[in-house]
């Protein structure tokens, strides 16, 4: 017979099925007498499976998953917060290259009036600081990421 | 108490001095050269023109306060972590752009749990207090390193963490 339900069964004798499942595996079960007979086994492993005495976990076992359980809603809380943390300063490093270079340029430009001097481009000289930074900062990155690839990031 | 609150609070109180201090040192050097020449010479219509070019310039004030203060942070922040708190200052400050404080905020260790017995910090990579011994993480019953939540067996020396002993020590 086409059709079974066979995988279904341990969920039927369960009674973890939705209503439309359990409908068609009841339907199916009154008409093929193979099904019905491991429905019947399922039912059976169920039925001696609820008789027996919840297992009790030890208090050791309790607190270990209590700990366990804490331990990482820390982490998951601390990797948020760094998160956030290195988003906002990313922005803030690059806001703060824009805005030191416009100030730069006011400066530069206020005291090239006054002096009566011609000073250099702030521009081409504040590229190449940036430059710099970010070099020396790649420089240090793989210096320090050396000494702290064996212990746990917080990112 | 929030946790900005808690971060806040370890910004040191010479830190915060020294922001506000720079930034009044800052707006002084910028009234300096935008406005005290057009003062001095008694000319209102400089005053008037150079007034918002001043102006412009305290946003780097702002700018300014907030790095003394994310470099005081880093200061205080990795002092708590026991980290090298010395060198991620010096970092922070001379690498240009907030780009060192970028980098203490990829590579910090995690805050180190406080011994549930004397209260020595105890950092990540420690199963027992450095004070007095007391059992701070699940460690690996052969060779005592620290274990991680899930392992079936140790990373480090490869013993079974499955049987009903391990892990050996937890927290008491």
């Amino acid at each position: 017979m086409s059709g079974h339900v066979t995988d279904l069964l341990a969920l039927a004798a369960a009674r973890a099925l939705d209503p439309a499942d359990e409908a068609r595996v009841e339907a199916h079960l009154r008409e093929c007498a193979a099904c019905a007979s491991e429905a019947a086994r399922w039912r059976h492993l169920a039925e001696e499976l609820a008789r027996m005495a919840a297992p009790r976990p030890s208090r050791g076992l309790v607190a270990r998953t209590i700990e366990a359980v804490e331990e990482r809603l820390a982490e998951r809380a601390e990797r948020r917060w760094n998160r956030a943390a290195l988003g906002f300063l990313v922005a803030f490093a690059w806001t703060l290259a824009v805005v030191g270079w416009l100030v730069a340029d006011l400066v530069r430009g206020e005291l090239a009036l006054r002096l009566g001097s011609s000073m250099a481009p702030t521009a081409a000289w504040y590229a190449a600081y940036v430059v710099t930074g970010w070099l020396t900062a790649g420089a240090a990155a793989v210096l320090l990421g050396r000494g702290s690839r064996e212990q746990g990031r917080t990112v | 108490m929030t946790r900005f609150d808690q971060e806040w609070a370890l910004v040191p109180m010479g830190a915060r001095w020294t922001a506000v201090l720079v930034t009044l040192v800052y707006v002084a050097v910028m009234a300096g050269i935008f406005l005290l020449p057009a003062i001095a010479e008694r000319d209102p219509k400089a005053l008037l023109i150079l007034s918002p070019f001043f102006l412009l310039t305290l946003i780097g004030a702002v700018f300014l306060a907030a790095y003394v203060l994310l470099v005081g942070y880093v200061f205080g922040d990795a002092k708590r972590r026991g980290m090298n708190h010395v060198l991620w200052t010096l970092l922070s400050i001379f690498i240009p752009n907030a780009i060192g404080i970028i980098l203490y905020f990829i590579l910090r260790d995690p805050v180190p749990v406080p011994c549930p017995s004397c209260g020595t910090p105890a950092k990540k990579g420690h199963a027992f207090c450095a004070g007095c011994g007391t059992a701070v993480r699940a460690a690996c019953p052969a060779c005592r390193q620290p274990v991680e939540t899930g392992w079936r067996n140790c990373a480090r020396c490869g013993a079974s963490l499955t049987q009903a002993s391990a892990p050996a020590t937890t927290v008491p």
